[in-house]
């Protein structure tokens, strides 16, 4: 027998899992809007409720919605965090440079909130409550990050 | 409206004791090892630590093929064929990538062809090529 250590083999690999998503009617609709910069909520006809981003049903009622309201690229911070430790960005398929920050934002017009990234150049800015807007990117392409970030209004 | 992308999934393999062995034979010696059960003496290829019969461990490794008769094969357009191999000496089969022919037949007799650049990855083995091509 050698007296060497026996050399051990630890190999790494990247699975590429690639997926389609069907984004049904409602969300169609809703990323239509977001290629000409228009962002709308989906209403519920019993109870009223602005749903963003926009669902087939209430939550609340279960009825099927089809009424759509005009909602501002303006809204309100309800929750944030910043990131170190990056998850895989499902629309990119690779970690999102960290840090970076995380919001929910109820949007003007709207009663629910969208998850979406913060601009964190100023992180002490980040505090529930804060007036936020969306920053657009120059060329849409109807999908989410046609919203790159939303930045905290001065 | 459909949207596509993709995730990407990095990780780790440690191939443990008996594994490493393996992928170290085909690396440095361009030979396949099969384990050995020392109770029951079925023979597992590619090497596994333990038997999967008995549930003991396994430390006598044995040289396999590389040749060996094809069981069973698919094709993944894209991606490519893969068979599963049933390597002369063994008693169970691998899974491995079908090169140079396009006339699988279950019982088709195949043989290892090896990369030139090899890193101890089950890679090492280009594919199986069929014995009539190989030469």
């Amino acid at each position: 027998m050698s007296d060497q250590q026996p050399e051990y083999i630890r190999t790494t690999i990247e699975l590429n899992v690639s997926w389609r998503y069907a984004s049904g009617d409602p969300m169609e609709r809703f990323l239509r809007g977001i290629e000409q910069r228009r962002i709308e909520a989906i209403r519920c006809p019993k109870c009223g409720r602005r749903y963003l981003p926009p669902r087939p049903f209430c939550g609340r009622c279960k009825v099927r919605m089809d009424e759509w309201e005009p909602v501002q690229d303006t809204g309100t911070l309800v929750a944030w965090t910043v990131i170190h430790l990056p998850i895989i960005d499902g629309r990119t398929g690779e970690p999102r440079p960290s840090p970076y920050g995380m919001g929910l934002i109820q949007l003007d017009g709207a009663d629910t909130t969208l998850n979406h990234y913060l601009d964190t150049a100023n992180p002490d800015h980040l505090t529930i409550g804060a007036r936020v807007r969306a920053v657009w990117r120059d060329e849409l392409h109807g999908a989410m990050d046609d919203i790159m970030h939303f930045e905290v209004l001065p | 409206m459909i949207h596509e992308s993709a995730i990407k999934l990095p990780f780790s393999y440690a191939a443990g004791g008996v594994g490493s062995r393996f992928l170290i034979a085909l690396r440095d010696d361009q030979t396949i090892l099969g384990a050995r059960c020392a109770s029951c003496s079925t023979i597992t290829a590619p090497a596994r630590s333990f038997c999967s019969n008995c549930n003991r461990a396994v430390n006598e490794l044995v040289e396999v093929g590389p040749g060996g008769t094809l069981e069973a094969w698919t094709d993944q357009p894209g991606t490519g064929i893969f068979g599963l191999i049933h390597l002369d000496g063994a008693d169970t089969a691998l899974v491995h990538r079908l090169t140079g022919s396009d006339a699988w037949q279950p019982g088709t007799r195949v043989m290892a062809v090896f990369a030139e650049e090899r890193t101890g990855r089950i890679t090492d083995i280009e594919g199986f090529t069929s014995e009539g091509d190989s030469t």
